[in-house]
């Protein structure tokens, strides 16, 4: 009888924490090919325009994307394959190429202030199966030569790219978020490996272990089989708080220090909902799930970027075989693809919720914007006055395919 | 523009509708807010709707009463809603990497199929041969929820009968073409494929065509289609029969030519005139394709199709041919004239089998069952006479033959890709074919010479002969060799590839020859041809294969240059065995040889694309057992031939290329394709003829090798079309040039014949928004041989060919059309011309026809036909049809879904 009351004392005490805990989730509700379209003033504000410098082997591209640093704006041309650095008022700095490198593509380490390269070796062809392989002998010297890295210091006065070896960090994919702190999240599952446990968000210290979040059999877990995943690590504008989002999850999460609590739960139609064995019957090869992941392409696959304000919060999610980013509006509980979000007149037609291409840091976003635009835009309105960050710009007449760094913010 | 600011909005959708809610025509607003839409109706009412995601949508009536411009200034406020409610579908949009089409957004007639959608579609064009092109780029596939409609990938059989109500949307995208699984991958592996998907509640139902007609001279056609489908599985049966030429062809072309559409008919679907002779056609069959998954991609198949297919033909034909012949000194001039009555019947079953799961899989199991019997008898005479007309010769040839044969075949493709094994991937492929013949002929051969009398010959032959061969070829190609030499080392990015080739060849011949004595009135034994001849042929082909690729792409254009080397060894065992000593010969041959290609494909964004493709091979080839060890048969007077036991083999060097253009404009109004394909081959060493004229006529040619030989061909066609509004205007271009010097060698002179042919052809065709269809075109083909050797003669012949065509759908249900075609040859006196013309009346909700047919109206049609060769140029006339009538009467069943589409 005293072992029923104390089951039955659990019991309630385990539903009143979890229903605190549900309580404490915001929802956000989002209807996936949502229709619904605004105007973008309604979402954005505090426009600036950063003129970069006229060079004539630097131009606007579709495919560029603009990152801003502490002391750089990087325009990175994927295509092209060079990233030119700018001050943060537009001075050109200089253009590195990494044409050479072969098929890297350069990634922002914003602790280390550094630009870095990191992938297979180019004289090398490797399957995931070799990268598993090489991750578990790590030790042996043989397997360094199966991966590259670069860098460029942006502490350095002149930064260049140089090449440097490639640690064990690099390979588990680790991101660095405070001194001697990684946080890990790479998912995959192998008969290669020899013990089953391993969780899929891991904190370390140097090398040791901290805590270990959400563990899963890295042998043969259904969610993860035949196929790679990733847990998202994103900063927040607060220091200790981190986002973090898991793969078949509709619950995203909040690191605060390393504490992992839930803060957010997407609110999806069920259509858009994986079903129950998902997550318990594993498929029986690679095509089948290639299959499954096609044939229901707007189910949730995983929350990547996350940005909240006051009023909004800017996200993109992931499904099986799409992707979109929308804005959520807290007070009318509304989801907006940022795709149907119009650019407006007052905004000077300008597209700042584009799907590609745009980054933030701290509270402001960075796109980078053809000059073409803006100057057919201010030639077919006298009207409108051109803003004082602009003026001198328009005024030299640049070649229309000169880059015009963009800052917003998301209204407050 | 944007009414508050007057600022220009970009992309905004003009949409003009009719009083009916159709919509009359569309455009999308540029830059600068501007729009132009010209070929309004005029003295009609219209809706002009202009919308904008974001803003409240303009809308105001227009009336135009006369031809003029008019300027239409709309400014659109800023929507107060939160949401916009989209209550019209948008005709065209991009979803993701596919174009999508939604049929609900285009109002026509309820029994318009899905071509006369696509016809109103921007950008996409449907040509007058019914090649589909979508922003320039051919339409290579078309499927229907995912799968070959009735196993047929062909666009017509869906898109010339499913009516647009039972459409749901229409999607355009590049597929890969799984044909290539296990194989180095090229650019051209891109096919761009037409989904057609079906309204949830049309995916089952049915449709076809019964038809009969009768007219003068005892001319009679009959069709047959019926097709019926659900979500797994369809089948159908078609069948024919007429004496008037038409071709009936396999199932799917039965299907093909008896579709529903009727706003553009095939004009050329009729009693061919240009057949030779007079031909009774029969074909009838079935088939049946059940799918064993319920899916409706065409990565994942599990499909089995049974097709049954009987033709038959009994043909009369009686002809005339005029000869010039090459020969040293004067020329010479056959006149040959002939009549021969064949029948053929042949019975064909077939099987496939499909089974993919994704794009990296393939097993494709193809097998053919089928039987032929031919059975014919002819009468033949010829006269050749010199330059000055004089008869040198003469002969009259009589002949009955009946054959009979059955043969059986089977395909197998099976290939894997793995990029997580890569040791795994390989493409495979298996093909057998046997086939056993037994043939019975008699021929009785008379040849009297003019200059010669002691070289008459008469002859009262018999011939049985028994075939039987068998072939087995296995072809593997192992992409996994890369990986299994140099582990993961990555060789600068060349891939690697190991293929196998194997091939055995069996084939027995028994031939029993006697000839009859018309003195002892007893057939005797014939021992110079009477033979067992087997031939054993094991062949083995090791080869290596290397190729990169290099891709390069920005924002506005990408372009994919690669390139492959391979090396073969080709390594032959050829033993003969035969009842005749000479012939026994055990042949084993190592030939190392080589290809090459280089491929270039650069695609423009939003402007053109253009692929070029350049292909280099040696190939190597020995002499048969037949043209070292002839059996000679004077059967023929005027070719008799001989072997040669001192045959080299040949070396051919090929080059070939191919290329491509075609626009990518969405916006534009026209669409412009181009093609060319060519081929140069030296051939070294080449067996040719030696050929003697022999003072009494006779004609006997030897095998021989000559020093080098060379043929080159090009094909190349220009095609552009223009839109005004709902009509079209097209230029097809195609022209063909082929010249070549053969060696011969003709009364020991050693000669070189150069032969030229080329052909230009234009045709021209408008549209008028369905209502009136004209079409022209104009042929122009030379021929030319020119000998080298001192006392040959040249020979040259020109045709033009005039066609004009004409339909006039109007009013409802009325069709009218007509052909003319105008054919002039420098070898006729005359030109011939050939007049038909056809009304059609649709009755019965649209389901019923009536046609009227009167072909040859000016009953002035000859067939006639020009060739050249090395050995001179010929002509030849043939019996064929003459005027008649028809009457036709044809039914349409058709139901998609629960309800038929006349109730909708």
């Amino acid at each position: 009888m005293r072992n029923y009351s104390l089951c039955l004392v659990l019991i309630l005490y385990c539903q009143v924490i979890s229903s605190i805990a549900q309580s404490q989730l915001q929802k956000i509700y989002l209807h996936p090919k949502a229709s619904g379209s605004e105007k973008q003033s309604k979402f954005v504000d505090s426009i600036r325009f950063i003129p970069l410098e006229i060079k004539d082997d630097i131009q606007f591209r579709t495919y560029a994307g603009v990152e801003a640093t502490d002391n750089y704006f990087l325009l990175k041309d994927y295509s092209g394959k060079t990233i030119a650095l700018y001050s943060k008022k537009g001075r050109f700095i200089k253009k590195i190429s990494y044409k050479k490198l072969g098929d890297f593509y350069p990634q922002y380490d914003e602790f280390n202030n550094q630009i870095f390269f990191f992938g297979s070796n180019k004289n090398y062809k490797l399957t995931s199966r070799d990268k598993i392989k090489i991750k578990l002998a790590w030790s042996n010297p043989r397997n360094k030569k199966y991966f590259s890295k670069y860098i460029i210091d942006l502490n350095d006065a002149s930064p260049v790219i140089k090449k440097v070896i490639p640690q064990q960090n690099d390979i588990l994919y680790a991101n660095q978020y405070g001194d001697d702190l990684y946080a890990m999240g790479r998912i995959s599952t192998s008969e290669l490996y020899k013990d089953s446990l391993d969780y899929e968000f891991k904190i370390y210290k140097g090398t040791q272990l901290v805590k270990g979040y959400f563990p899963y059999n890295r042998i043969n877990e259904p969610r993860f089989i035949y196929k790679e995943e990733g847990v998202s690590f994103i900063k927040t504008d607060t220091p200790d708080i981190h986002i973090v989002s898991r793969p078949f999850c509709d619950t995203i999460f909040k690191l605060v220090n390393d504490s992992l609590l839930p803060g957010y739960q997407l609110v999806l139609p069920l259509e858009n909902s994986l079903p129950a064995w998902y997550f318990t019957r594993p498929f029986k090869n690679k095509t089948e799930r290639d299959n499954f992941e096609r044939n229901n392409s707007w189910m949730l696959h995983q929350v990547y970027s996350f940005y909240e304000t006051p009023r909004f919060i800017y996200f993109g999610v992931g499904y099986l075989y799409n992707y979109e980013t929308y804005i959520y509006q807290k007070q009318t509980n509304t989801s907006f693809k940022t795709k149907n979000i119009k650019s407006d007149s007052s905004q000077y037609n300008l597209s700042l919720l584009a799907d590609y291409g745009i980054s933030h840091k701290a509270d402001k976003f960075y796109k980078a914007q053809n000059a073409g635009d803006l100057l057919t835009f201010f030639e077919k309105n006298k009207n409108v006055p051109v803003p004082p960050d602009l003026d001198s710009f328009i005024k030299s007449h640049p070649p229309a395919t000169t880059p015009v760094i963009i800052e917003f913010k998301l209204k407050n | 523009m944007d009414a508050a600011t007057k600022t220009p909005l970009e992309l905004a959708t003009i949409t003009v509708f009719g009083q009916d809610s159709a919509v009359v025509s569309y455009k999308l607003s540029d830059k600068n807010g501007l729009f132009t839409i010209d070929k309004l109706p005029i003295k009609r009412k219209l809706l002009v709707s202009v919308s904008y995601t974001g803003y409240s949508s303009f809308h105001t009536a227009i009336q135009q009463d006369t031809a003029k411009t008019d300027t239409l200034n709309a400014l659109l406020e800023l929507s107060s809603k939160d949401t916009v409610v989209v209550t019209a579908g948008i005709p065209v949009k991009m979803n993701g990497d596919t174009l999508e089409i939604n049929p609900a957004a285009f109002k026509m007639k309820s029994d318009a199929v899905v071509e006369e959608l696509l016809n109103q579609v921007a950008g996409i064009t449907i040509w007058s041969d019914g090649t589909i092109t979508v922003n320039g780029k051919k339409v290579q596939n078309l499927l229907v929820d995912g799968k070959p409609f009735m196993g047929s990938s062909d666009p017509r059989v869906a898109t010339q009968n499913l009516p647009k109500s039972a459409i749901d949307k229409i999607q355009l995208y590049q597929e890969y073409d799984r044909s290539k699984v296990g194989q180095q991958t090229t650019p051209q592996d891109s096919l761009l494929t037409m989904n057609v998907k079906l309204k949830e509640d049309s995916k089952k139902g049915y449709f076809g065509k019964a038809g009969a007609g009768y007219g003068t001279r005892d001319r009679y056609e009959a069709d047959l289609s019926f097709q019926l489908y659900n979500k797994r599985s369809s089948a159908g049966i078609g069948g024919g029969i007429n004496n008037i030429n038409k071709s009936i062809g396999n199932l799917q072309e039965m299907f093909q030519n008896n579709t529903y559409r009727n706003y553009n008919p095939n004009l050329y679907n009729v009693g061919r005139f240009g057949t030779n002779g007079i031909n009774k056609n029969h074909s009838f069959g079935g088939v049946v394709v059940h799918n064993f998954i319920n899916s409706e991609n065409s990565r994942q198949n599990d499909r089995l199709t049974l097709n049954y297919n009987k033709t038959g033909t009994d043909a009369y034909i009686t002809d005339k041919t005029y000869q010039s012949i090459t020969t040293s000194g004067q020329s010479q001039f056959s006149q040959d004239e002939g009549v021969q009555n064949n029948q053929q019947n042949k019975h064909d079953i077939g099987i496939n089998y499909l089974k993919t799961n994704s794009y990296n899989d393939n097993l494709d199991v193809n097998g053919t069952v089928g039987t032929n019997r031919e059975n014919g008898n002819s009468y033949r005479s010829v006269e050749v006479r010199d330059s000055a007309s004089q008869l040198l010769s003469k002969s009259q040839t009589t002949t009955i033959n009946n054959q009979q044969s059955d043969n059986e075949s089977l395909r197998v493709n099976f290939g894997k890709m793995n990029e997580e094994r890569p040791l795994t991937s390989f493409g495979s492929t298996l093909n057998a074919t046997r086939s056993n013949t037994v043939s019975e002929k008699d021929v009785i051969s008379d040849f009297e010479s003019l200059t010669d009398i002691s070289k008459n010959l008469y002859n009262n032959r018999h011939y049985t002969t028994k075939n039987e061969r068998l072939n087995v070829t296995g072809y593997v190609d192992y992409s996994g060799f890369k990986r299994l030499v140099l582990g993961r080392y990555n060789l600068f990015g060349v891939n690697l590839s190991l293929g196998q080739w194997v091939n055995y060849t069996r084939e027995t011949n028994n031939t029993v020859v006697t000839d009859y004595d018309t003195v002892i009135k007893k057939r005797n034994f014939n021992t110079i041809l009477s033979n067992y001849n087997k031939r054993e042929v094991i062949e083995y082909t090791p080869s290596l294969s290397l190729s990169k690729e290099i891709f390069k792409w920005v924002d506005t254009y990408y372009h994919i240059f690669s390139m492959q080397f391979k090396l073969l060894d080709d390594l032959k065992n050829d033993r003969n065995t035969s009842s005749f000593q000479q012939r026994n010969l055990d042949r084993s041959f190592q030939f190392i040889r080589y290809e090459g290609s280089f491929r270039y494909q650069y695609f423009k964004r939003e402007k053109y694309r253009y692929y070029g493709m350049l292909n280099y091979s040696k190939t190597m080839e020995y002499p048969s057992i037949d043209k070292l060890y002839t059996l000679v048969d004077n059967i023929n007077a005027y070719e008799i031939r001989n072997g040669n036991p001192n045959l080299r083999n040949t070396i051919n060097h090929a080059i070939s290329l191919n290329g491509d253009y075609s626009t990518d404009n969405k916006k534009s109004l026209y669409a412009v394709n181009g093609n060319i394909n060519g081929r140069y081959n030296l051939a070294i060493d080449p067996v040719t003829d030696s050929t003697f004229y022999d003072p009494s006529g006779k004609r006997y040619y030897y095998y021989t090798n000559a020093d080098k030989a060379t043929t080159l061909s090009l094909n190349y066609n220009f095609n552009i079309s223009r839109r005004f509004n709902k009509n079209n205007l097209q230029l097809m271009y195609k022209g063909e040039f082929r010249t070549g010097k053969q060696p011969n060698y003709i009364d020991t002179l050693s000669n070189i014949s150069k032969t030229n042919s080329l052909l230009n052809q234009f045709t021209l065709q408008f549209s008028l928004n369905s209502i009136l269809i004209l079409t022209a075109g104009q042929t122009i083909q030379t021929n030319k041989t020119t000998p080298t050797a001192a006392g040959l003669s040249s020979f040259q012949n020109i045709s033009n060919t005039s066609k004009f065509g004409l339909v006039v759908n109007y009013p409802a249900g009325f069709t009218l059309s007509s052909t003319a075609d105008r054919i002039s040859n420098s070898n006729l006196d005359k030109p011939i011309v050939l007049w038909n013309a056809f009304a059609t009346y649709r009755f019965m909700k649209q389901q019923g026809e009536l046609k009227f047919s009167a072909m040859d109206i000016l009953k002035k049609y000859q067939n006639i036909s020009n060739s050249a060769n090395q050995y001179g140029t010929s002509t030849r006339i043939t019996n064929g049809l003459q005027q008649y009538f028809l009457l036709t009467f044809s039914y349409y069943p058709r139901k998609f879904g629960k309800m038929e589409f006349k109730k909708k």
